[in-house]
């Protein structure tokens, strides 16, 4: 018997066909890969590196991702760190960082590419001021010789009051700013960030960051350098960063009257002359994660969501 | 070649031109079909109405004029050698008598002209289309025509044959519209009512067009009723529109005008604070014949969109107000020169202005004005040199003036642009074999100031009869752009587009169409059209991907292609009309290296129009159904937590939730697919007619995507995807009243 097929039906199954959109699931497109986070501080002697994964879109986070390897290593040594938990890495006998070495990172996991790295430590630098103990106002401008092979600076702010503690964070290029007066031996960047503060100690510090740093934090949204999205900075296999610092705090006295405050900046800076024009502030975010200090043990873990230009705790 | 022609044109055979007009209006009738019995040699009219038969033996004949809807009419003439005889003709509406065939103005293009491409609507297929709203809008009934593709039910932006909205030419009686939209994109700012007829060509335009890569839409209004004044007024849940048309001596005018306002009311109703919105149309036109052979029709365009809000609590703290819209004069004259030789020539100014003006106080305030400014002065001449060659040639000169000015209390920011776009174009229909074989060469030449471009277009249009009801066509052509907007190529949104010059060091867009198509006639009123085309782009600018601006500067290379093939079934007349099309293409950019699909890339998209007069009870029924394969977006395939060092936070490290994009195109979203219907019933009356109606957007509740986005929530870990959809079902009801 001769099966007849009305075209009418043929020309509608082909329609369908032809309409019905074929797509690749989320899961089918992506492919996980390690998520490292490793900052050398030059004159630390503990080094720290998070390691944990990318996920597909429909995967919940692990807090506890366990299994890597890490291993850091300059000309003469290598070290292999110690998992400590909650996707912690640490190695507590760590040669503190020199300026201009060279460093390597790798890190394995049996279910992942491996991830690899290195990095330059940036010169050091000195804060010229303000001095430790000085008193300062919004007039003030933190001043510091330059770092001669760092691509940028990391400078924040935190004053502890009776109510919170308030952070201010910018991230700085070394070079020349269009619109900025230039100085080869020194930078300065004024503070009138403090003006709404309250009255009090507080404590200034500045990281000068390697270019793999810089370019992280650039690409974060933050600072006045050409903003990259690119999900990894000085490695390769995985996403993450892996770079070095050199970091520097002084520890004043915030004065919400200026006219008096301003006598003292007078007395301690030489520099005070120079005009220089406010930086952006841009937005930080809010999550936050375990302690990074050698005497600190990793605890808590962020929250996933945006913060505020000026980030309370 | 030209000796040729010219030895044509001084052929010794005589005659026969005029107009042909609706007798009950006096509107030209274009495109109505005009012959001689019992030869048979005929023409078309042209857009105002103009028909020209050359090449006509000396004798005695039968003039007939034919139109749909309207009565034949006839009438004996006598022409002489040498000698142009003129004959004006008036058209009554009426019923057609039995046995007599009235070719429609489709089926007069389909046998007298090369016109490749094109779709040509009538304001009562525009009343075709359910409203949304309430509102008839012609880039809502343009959007069902084959190769053109809608990305959302809020945009009537018109992506057609792969190319971008800004690659449209948009005329309004010869006046450029650079931002066809009002309410966020969702209307145009035409008044449908005043308008005649529109004119889509898809492709391989003829030369007498250019600036545009990749179409041209081409609105004419209505002259006026020089009979007798008319009016008609129409509520909506949307708007209030009136239009007035009349005679004056020795000519006609009319005027329409439309504005919002259900926002407002609907804001209030809902407790909406601090926001207000309405926007306005306004359209005037007079038309002035002083001698039969030469006609002026000025015409004005006003149409602006004006969005306040401010803060509820104090207006003094934030009070801000954002408008925009079009402005346009044209001046037409239309000129016979001599019975062969019909002229056109527009000077038109046109300007699209916006301007955003924000205070914080008396004392702080902050306005950003744009402006792009267009003169326009462009004459087109049609020769009639014989009866086998029409001859089109004219100039096309425009200074287009962009600026962009920024005031914040003292300081003052102007940028100022512009550019001068020169065309002349030279075009020639030749009927190589009589109403067999059709060739329409043509030449247009461009010369852009900014980076001082030289552009040659040429342009080829071919058609094939073979059999009566039959015709091949193919058509090639160059097209190049010396404007483009910085309207992010992904924005689901715009409120309007900001337009710039083509930066001096780059080169100008280009884009080559090639085109086939075959047109059959099924029926007297039925036609069915295939074409399949292949568009090539070069030097195209794009926006960035991913930013929300890039200045000109910045704009990214891109070279791309799309190529599809389209189908269109279309019954003109009858108890049943409407058409079916379908589209079927491909589209692809690429841009440093990578290639994608930009979102209008619509593999598939079926529009069925049906229309069925007085159905039942005297209601004449209106329906529209689209189906639609998804159009493609970058999603997120995963997440990863982005950490950075806090010294200042007790040497701890902190994070974002940052989202891994997939590739450009790499997810399509689903189906889309909705179905309107609408009813509509007339009443007449002694002082004139009440028309009301009944519309339903979505009537089944098709829950269309218009964007997914990722988020998490406070305390949720895992980021979701959400959507926002398009229009959920929408029933409007209104009254329209014509005296």
């Amino acid at each position: 018997m001769t099966r007849f097929i009305p075209p009418a039906a043929v020309a509608a199954s082909l329609l369908l066909t032809a309409f019905s959109a074929c797509e690749l699931t989320p899961a089918e497109m992506f492919e996980p890969e390690l998520n490292v986070h490793c900052l050398l501080v030059a004159e630390h002697d503990t080094a720290a590196a998070l390691v944990d994964r990318t996920y597909a879109i429909d995967d919940p986070y692990i807090v506890d991702f366990r299994g890597a390897s890490v291993a850091v290593w300059t000309r003469e040594d290598t070290w292999e760190f110690r998992e400590l938990g909650n996707s912690w890495y640490k190695e507590y006998r760590f040669a503190p960082p020199v300026p201009h070495d060279t460093y390597g990172i790798r890190v394995t996991h049996p279910d992942f590419d491996t991830v690899a790295g290195s990095t330059i430590v940036p010169d050091t630098f000195s804060l010229l001021h303000p001095r430790p103990g000085d008193t300062i106002d919004q007039n003030d401008s933190l001043v510091w010789s330059r770092s001669r092979s760092c691509l940028g600076y990391y400078m924040s702010m935190e004053q502890a009051t009776r109510r919170d503690t308030f952070f201010y964070t910018i991230v700085i290029p070394n070079e020349s700013i269009p619109g900025w007066p230039y100085d080869s031996l020194t930078e300065r960047v004024p503070l009138v960030f403090l003006q709404y503060r309250e009255e009090g100690p507080c404590t200034l510090r500045l990281c000068a960051l390697d270019q793999n740093y810089f370019d992280w934090m650039s690409g974060s949204g933050q600072g006045l350098g050409s903003v990259s999205n690119s999900m990894n900075a000085g490695i390769t296999g995985g996403v993450g960063v892996f770079g070095a610092a050199v970091q520097r705090e002084v520890a004043v006295y915030y004065r919400s009257d200026t006219s008096s405050s301003i006598q003292s900046r007078r007395k301690s800076d030489p520099l005070s002359g120079l005009i220089v024009k406010p930086p952006t502030s841009r937005r930080l975010p809010s999550g936050s994660e375990p302690v990074l200090s050698p005497c600190a043990s990793p605890s808590a873990t962020g929250r996933v969501s945006p913060g505020p230009a000026l980030a309370r705790r | 070649m030209t000796f040729l022609l010219l030895a044509a044109a001084f052929g010794q055979d005589g005659a026969v031109n005029g107009f042909v007009r609706d007798a009950s209006n006096g509107e030209p009738l274009a495109f109505a079909n005009v012959y001689l019995d019992p030869i048979g040699q005929g023409a078309a009219t042209n857009d105002r109405g103009y028909y020209y038969i050359g090449g006509v033996p000396e004798g005695s004949y039968q003039l007939a004029a034919s139109y749909v809807g309207y009565k034949t009419e006839r009438r004996y003439i006598s022409v002489e050698q040498g000698l142009t005889t003129t004959a004006d003709i008036t058209l009554d509406l009426g019923a057609v008598e039995v046995d007599e065939v009235v070719v429609s103005a489709e089926r007069a293009r389909f046998e007298r002209e090369v016109e490749i491409s094109a779709t040509r609507l009538e304001t009562r297929q525009l009343a075709l289309i359910p409203r949304v709203g309430g509102e008839v809008d012609l880039f809502r009934a343009i959007q069902l025509l084959p190769g053109v593709i809608s990305t959302s039910d809020f945009s009537n932006k018109l992506y057609i044959r792969g190319g971008s909205p800004d690659q449209n030419l948009i005329l309004l009686d010869g006046i450029t519209v650079y931002n066809p939209s009002h309410l966020f994109g969702i209307f145009s700012p035409f008044v449908p009512e005043a308008i005649s007829d529109v004119t889509l060509l898809a492709g391989g335009h003829p030369a007498n067009y250019g600036g545009r890569l990749s179409s041209v839409l081409d609105v004419v209004t209505k002259e006026g009723n020089s009979k007798k004044y008319t009016g008609e007024g129409s509520l909506s849940l949307l708007a209030a529109k009136a239009i007035a048309e009349g005679p004056i001596p020795k000519g006609s005018f009319l005027v329409a005008g439309r504005r919002t306002y259900l926002p407002d009311a609907l804001l209030s109703a809902f407790d909406v604070e601090g926001l207000g919105y309405y926007f306005y149309d306004l359209m005037g036109k007079v038309n002035y014949a002083p001698s039969p052979d030469y006609a002026f029709t000025l015409t004005g365009l006003g149409a602006e969109d004006v969005l306040d809000f401010w803060d509820p609590d104090d207006r003094d703290n934030l009070n801000a107000r954002l408008n925009w819209g079009n402005r346009g004069v044209s001046l037409r004259s239309n000129m016979i020169l001599t019975p062969t030789l019909y002229g056109e020539v527009i000077g038109a100014w046109s300007n699209f202005f916006s301007q955003f003006r924000v205070s914080f106080g008396p004392a702080d305030q902050a306005v950003l004005k744009t402006d792009l400014t267009d003169f326009m002065l462009k004459s087109d001449f049609t020769w009639y040199l014989a009866d086998r060659h029409t001859l089109s040639l004219g100039t096309d000169l425009k200074a287009a003036q962009m600026a962009i000015n920024i005031t914040y209390d003292t300081t003052e920011f102007e940028r100022r642009d512009t550019i001068w776009p020169l065309s002349a174009y030279v075009e020639d229909k030749w009927e190589l074999v009589p109403e067999r074989l059709f060739f329409r060469p043509g030449l247009r030449y461009s010369w852009y100031s900014k980076g001082s471009r030289h552009e040659l277009e040429p342009r080829l249009g071919v058609k094939y009869k073979p059999w009566e009801n039959t015709a091949f066509n193919v058509a090639f052509g160059r097209f190049t752009q010396p404007v483009l907007t910085l309207n992010s190529t992904e924005a689901v949104f715009s409120i309007y587009d900001v337009w710039v010059a083509v930066p001096r060091d780059r080169e100008t867009p280009s884009a080559v169409h090639y085109i086939a198509g075959v047109e059959q006639w099924l029926q007297d009123d039925v036609i069915l059209e295939l074409e399949a085309y292949y568009k090539d782009y070069d030097n195209l600018l794009e926006t960035r991907y991913g930013e929300m601006f890039t200045p000109p500067d910045s704009l990214l290379g891109a070279d791309g292609y799309s190529y599809g093939a389209e189908l269109m079934l279309r019954k003109t007349e009858g108890w049943y009309n409407g058409w079916v099309s379908y589209s079927y293409m491909w589209t692809k950019r690429s841009t440093r290296g990578e290639s994608y699909s930009p979102h209008y890339d619509r593999r598939h998209n079926l529009n069925v129009v049906s229309n069925f007069p007085r159905l039942f009870l005297g209601v004449d029924v209106t329906a529209r159904f689209t189906l639609g394969t998804g159009l493609p977006y970058a999603g997120i395939i995963g997440y990863y937590r982005r950490r950075f060092y806090r010294p200042d936070a007790g040497n701890q490290t902190w994070f974002w939730t940052r989202y891994i994009e997939g590739p450009r195109d790499a997810f399509r979203y689903p189906l889309y697919h909705r179905l309107d219907a609408g009813l509509s019933k007339t009443w007449k009356f002694k002082w004139g007619e009440v028309t009301g109606f009944l519309d339903v957007i979505n009537v089944y509740y098709a829950r269309n995507v218009l964007l997914y986005y990722w988020d998490t929530e406070d305390d949720e870990e895992l980021p979701t995807r959400k959507k926002i959809g398009m229009l959920p079902i929408l029933p409007t009801v209104g009254v329209k009243v014509g005296f």
